[in-house]
C-alpha cells in the first residue's frame, strides 16, 4: 500500500485527505447554503418578500415566501392549478374529443400574434385595475376575477372556448412582468446584429416618482452602429432593510396560533364547496379539497416573529414600511399572508 | 557490454508477457479517472449557468454586460487551459520522486482541485460589477489551472502503469470507459441532489432554493467529495512502473512538425475548422430546462446522443473496412450535418413544446452517430501521417505529432468555450431571471428557436467546415499502400540486420 514503509505512507495520506476534505467540503457547502438560502432566517424571508413586492410590484411571486407555499407536497404553481385554474381548463369535452381552437392557433401567423397581443393587452389593463381595487393580498378574489375575465376575453378575441394551464399562466405571468416593467421602466434592447433596436427604453413610474437625473452610459445605435453613449436618465434604487425583529413570547405565540387557526379554518374548509360549485369530481375534486386543506398548518407553528421592513432610497429617504409576521414551521420561516396588508408597498397606486 | 542486444530482446519479450498489475490496480486506475472526470465533467456547463443565472442575481447588474463577461471568462479560461496543458506536461516530465512522475500531481493536486471547484460556487456578495468580473476571471482561470494539473497527469498514468503493452492497453481501455462514464456522473448527481432536497425541504422550498442556485452548490460539493474519495483510492493502490517518456516534446518542434507535413496539418485543421461543433453541449442545459422542464434532465437529453456515439464508433470501424479514412470522415460529416439539419426542421415544424420531446430524443440518437467518427478516424489518420513522416525522414515521431495535434485541439476547445456563451446568452437574446425564487426566466419563442439553432444548424455548419481540410488529405489509396509496404520492408531489413549483429555478438562472447 505504502510507497516507502519508513517514509511517505500513501494509504494513511489517502484516508486522512478523504476525511479532512469531506469535513471541509461539507462545511463550505453548509456555509454557502445557510448564507444564501432565505428561508432559514425570519429577517431574510421578510426582506425577500418585501423586496419582490416593492421592486417590481410582483405580489404574485412574493407568495413563494409565504404560508401559501408551505405545503411540502405542492409547489406554489401546483397549488394555483389545483385550487383555482382547474375550473377554467377546457381542453376536451365529456366524450374526450378535443375542444376546437381558432384556426390560426399554432400557425405563428401575424393573425395569431395580433390575437395574443389583444388578449394580453386587455388583460393587462384589467390586472392593473385589480391590483388597485382588490390587491394581491386578497389572492382568492384577484385570481378568480382575473381568470373569469380571461375566459371571456379569449372567447371574444379567438371565437373559441378552449382554455389550458399554459395559456392561463402565460397570460397572467406576462401581465405581472409587464406591470413590473411599467414600474421600473425598461432598458433599450439591441438585436444581435448590432444594428437594430429591438425595444426602445421606457421610463417607469418609479423613475418618474423617485428618480434623480443622472448621466449614465447606455448602448444605442448611432450612425447604424452599436455604440456606448452617455445619456440623461432618471435613476432610483430601493433598498430594503429589516429594522425590527421581535419574537413573540409564549403567551402571545399561543394567542397568535389561535388567531391564525380562526383565519385559516374557513379557507382550508372551502375546497369541498368550491369543487361542488364547479361540479368537479374524482381526482380533480380530491386535489382541490386537499390543496385548500393543506393551507392549515396551525399545528406545526413553532415560533412567530414580528418584523418591520423599511424601504429606502439611496439618499436614505424612507418610501415605505411594512409590518409583517414571520412564522416558523420547524426550522423554515414563512411570511404569514393571512394577516398582511401590503398596500403601502405598491408605491405607484 | 553486460548484455547482448539479443539478451536484451529476450528480456523485453519476457517483460511483454509478464503481468505486473494486480487486478485491483486495473480497477482503481479506472476509479481514479472516473473520480477526476466526475468533477471536471461537471464543472464547465454548470459553472456557466451559475455565473450567468445565479451568482449575482438581484445585484442589479446589466444582463447584456454580464452575458458578455461570462463569454469572455470562458474564452480566456480556454486559452489558460491550453497554456496550462503544455506547461504542466513539461513540469510532469521533469518531476522525479520515489512514487513517480504522475502520482504526486494527482494525489496532491486533488486537494486544491476540490477546494477551488467549491470556491467557484461561492461568489462574493458584492454590488460592484468590476469586483464580480475580476472574481469570475480569477476563480475560473484558477480552477482551469488546477484541474489541468490533476486531469492531464491522470490521463497519462496509463502509459506508466505497466511495462507490458497488452496489460497496459487493457488497463487504459477499462479506465477510458470509466472516465467517459465519470464525465456524465455529475448529470446523475444533479438529478439525485434535487430529489433529496425536495424530500427534505418540500416542493416549493426546493424551487426557491433552486432559484438561488443552491442545488448547484450542493451538487458541486458531492462531485468534489466523490473526486477526492475515488482519486485517493487510486493514489493508495496504484504504482508507476515504467519511465513516463524518453522523448523530449518541445512545443516549437511539435508545431513545426505539423506545418511541415501537409497531411498532419490538414488533420489538425479539422479541429480548428470544426471548433463550433461543440456549442451544442452548452445549450443542451437550456434545452433540458425549457423543453424537458429541468436542468437535471440534461442526462436524458444526452443519453440518446451518447448511445448514438457508441453505435457510431462501431459503424466507423465497419466503414473503415470498406472505405478510406478520407472517405469515411467526409461521409460521416455529411451524415452528421444532415441529421442535425433534419432535427432542426423537425423541431421548428413541431414547435418548442412537449410534443417535441420524443422526436427530439430519437433524432438525438441519430445525431450522436457522427461523433463516433470524430473520436476514431482522426487518430487513425494521425497514425498514417506518422508512417508517412517515417517513410520520408526515417524518424518515427509519435510524441511530437500528437502534441502538435493536441495543441490545435486545445485552441479549438478554447474557441468553443468562447463561442458557446456568446451564442447562448447574447445572440439568442436570453432573458436572465431577476427573481430570487425563479431559477430560469421565461424565454420568447425567438430565443427558444435560436437555442434549437445552436444545438443543430450551427454545429451542422461547423461539421461541414470540418471536412474541408480533409479534402486536401492524400494519405490514402495507393500512396498509403506503397508507404505501408515500404515501411514493412525497411523494418524487416532492420530486424534481419539486428539478428545478424546479435548472432555475431553471441558468437564473440
Amino acid at each position: 500500500m505504502s510507497e516507502n514503509k519508513k517514509g511517505f505512507r500513501a494509504g494513511l495520506y489517502a484516508v486522512t485527505v478523504g476525511i479532512v476534505l469531506a469535513v471541509v467540503l461539507a462545511a463550505m457547502a453548509f456555509y454557502q447554503f445557510v448564507t444564501t438560502y432565505t428561508a432559514y432566517s425570519p429577517e431574510k424571508v421578510a426582506q425577500s418578500f418585501v423586496d419582490t413586492v416593492v421592486q417590481k410590484g410582483d405580489g404574485y411571486n412574493a407568495y413563494k415566501n409565504t404560508l401559501l407555499s408551505q405545503n411540502k407536497k405542492l409547489k406554489y404553481g401546483d397549488f394555483l392549478r389545483r385550487a383555482y385554474l382547474i375550473v377554467y381548463v377546457n381542453e376536451k369535452d365529456e366524450n374526450g374529443n378535443e375542444i376546437p381552437q381558432a384556426s390560426f392557433v399554432g400557425t405563428g401567423s401575424s393573425e395569431e400574434q395580433a390575437a395574443i397581443d389583444k388578449v394580453y393587452n386587455t388583460m393587462y389593463d384589467y390586472l392593473v385595475e385589480l391590483i388597485d381595487t382588490v390587491g394581491f393580498d386578497n389572492y382568492d378574489e384577484l385570481l378568480t376575477k382575473y381568470f373569469d375575465k380571461l375566459v371571456e376575453v379569449r372567447r371574444e378575441v379567438y371565437g373559441d372556448d378552449f382554455m389550458n394551464y399554459d395559456y392561463m399562466f402565460g397570460a397572467f405571468e406576462a401581465n405581472v412582468a409587464a406591470y413590473g416593467d411599467y414600474l421600473t421602466g425598461t432598458e433599450r434592447k439591441i438585436a444581435s446584429d448590432n444594428k437594430t433596436v429591438l425595444q426602445q427604453a421606457t421610463e417607469g413610474k418609479y423613475q418618474e416618482l423617485f428618480g434623480k437625473e443622472q448621466q449614465v452610459e447606455a448602448e444605442d445605435i448611432v450612425d447604424g452602429k452599436k455604440q456606448t453613449v452617455t445619456e440623461t436618465k432618471k435613476v432610483y434604487h430601493f433598498t430594503t432593510e429589516v429594522v425590527k425583529n421581535e419574537p413573540l413570547n409564549e403567551a402571545d405565540l399561543k394567542q397568535y396560533i389561535e388567531g391564525f387557526k380562526q383565519r385559516i379554518a374557513p379557507v382550508a374548509a372551502s375546497g369541498e364547496a368550491k369543487a361542488e360549485k364547479f361540479s368537479l369530481s374524482g381526482e380533480d375534486k380530491e386535489n382541490m379539497i386537499n390543496a385548500f386543506k393543506g393551507l392549515d398548518c396551525s399545528d406545526s407553528i413553532t415560533a412567530v416573529n414580528k418584523l418591520t421592513v423599511s424601504v429606502k432610497l439611496d439618499d436614505g429617504t424612507e418610501v415605505a414600511t411594512q409590518e409583517l409576521y414571520a412564522v416558523s414551521l420547524g426550522n423554515v420561516w414563512y411570511v404569514d399572508n393571512t394577516n398582511i396588508d401590503t398596500s403601502a408597498l405598491y408605491l405607484a397606486k | 557490454m553486460a548484455k547482448s542486444k539479443a539478451a536484451k530482446s529476450a528480456d523485453t519479450g519476457a517483460t511483454a508477457v509478464k503481468k505486473y498489475m494486480k487486478s485491483s490496480e486495473i480497477v482503481t486506475f479506472g476509479v481514479g479517472l472516473f473520480g477526476v472526470a466526475l468533477l471536471s465533467g461537471w464543472m464547465p456547463d454548470y459553472t456557466m449557468t451559475f455565473f450567468a443565472d445565479f451568482a449575482f442575481k438581484g445585484r442589479g447588474f446589466d444582463s447584456s454586460q454580464l452575458a458578455m463577461i461570462v463569454s469572455t471568462v470562458f474564452g480566456v479560461a480556454g486559452f489558460v487551459g491550453a497554456v496550462c496543458e503544455l506547461v504542466i506536461g513539461i513540469l510532469v516530465d521533469r518531476t522525479r520522486t520515489k512514487m513517480g512522475k504522475v502520482k504526486p500531481w494527482v494525489g496532491f493536486g486533488a486537494i486544491p482541485f476540490a477546494l477551488v471547484a467549491m470556491l467557484v460556487f461561492m461568489p462574493p456578495k458584492t454590488n460592484s460589477f468590476t469586483a464580480a468580473t475580476v472574481w469570475m476571471f480569477v476563480i475560473y482561470s484558477l480552477y482551469v489551472a488546477v484541474s489541468c494539473a490533476v486531469e492531464s497527469p491522470a490521463n497519462c498514468f496509463g502509459a506508466l502503469c505497466s511495462p507490458n503493452p497488452s496489460e497496459r492497453s487493457s488497463a487504459i481501455s477499462i479506465a477510458s470507459f470509466l472516465r467517459s462514464v465519470g464525465q456524465s456522473g455529475g448529470q446523475v448527481v444533479i438529478i439525485v441532489v434535487p430529489l433529496i432536497m425536495k424530500l427534505l425541504m418540500g416542493q416549493q422550498q426546493y424551487k426557491n432554493a433552486e432559484g438561488q442556485g443552491i442545488d448547484l452548490i450542493i451538487s458541486t460539493a458531492v462531485c468534489a467529495l466523490g473526486m477526492i474519495i475515488f482519486v485517493m483510492i487510486f493514489f493508495a493502490n496504484n504504482k508507476e512502473r515504467v519511465p513516463y517518456t524518453t522523448e523530449k516534446v518541445s512545443l516549437v518542434e511539435s508545431v513545426k512538425l505539423v506545418f511541415t507535413n501537409k497531411n498532419l496539418l490538414m488533420v489538425s485543421l479539422t479541429k480548428l475548422f470544426g471548433f463550433g461543433r461543440g456549442v451544442y453541449g452548452t445549450v443542451s442545459l437550456y434545452i433540458a430546462v425549457y423543453l424537458l422542464g429541468s436542468k437535471g434532465l440534461k442526462l436524458a437529453l444526452m443519453l440518446p446522443m451518447g448511445i448514438g456515439t457508441a453505435v457510431g464508433t462501431l459503424l466507423v470501424n465497419f466503414a473503415l473496412k470498406k472505405f478510406s479514412t478520407k472517405k469515411t470522415f467526409i461521409l460521416f460529416c455529411v451524415y452528421g450535418a444532415s441529421t442535425l439539419t433534419i432535427l432542426y426542421f423537425v423541431s421548428r415544424g413541431i414547435g418548442f413544446n412537449s410534443s417535441l420531446i420524443i422526436p427530439f430524443l430519437i433524432l438525438n440518437f441519430f445525431c450522436g452517430i457522427q461523433h463516433g467518427n470524430t473520436n476514431v478516424t482522426p487518430n487513425i489518420m494521425i497514425a498514417d501521417c506518422i508512417d508517412e513522416m517515417e517513410y520520408k525522414t526515417g524518424k518515427r515521431q509519435e510524441g511530437l505529432a500528437y502534441a502538435g495535434y493536441g495543441l490545435f485541439s486545445k485552441i479549438a476547445s478554447a474557441l468553443t468555450k468562447w463561442l458557446a456563451p456568446v451564442l447562448v446568452y447574447t445572440w439568442s437574446n436570453y432573458q436572465f431571471s431577476t427573481s430570487a425564487n425563479i431559477a430560469y426566466a421565461t424565454q420568447t419563442d425567438s430565443t427558444l428557436n435560436r437555442f434549437l439553432a445552436i444545438y443543430t444548424i450551427i454545429p451542422a455548419v461547423f461539421v461541414v467546415l470540418q471536412f474541408v481540410p480533409v479534402l486536401f488529405y492524400d494519405m490514402v489509396g495507393d500512396k498509403k499502400k506503397m508507404i505501408t509496404e515500404a515501411l514493412l520492408e525497411r523494418r524487416a531489413a532492420a530486424a534481419e540486420a539486428d539478428g545478424e549483429e546479435a548472432a555475431e555478438a553471441a558468437a564473440a562472447e
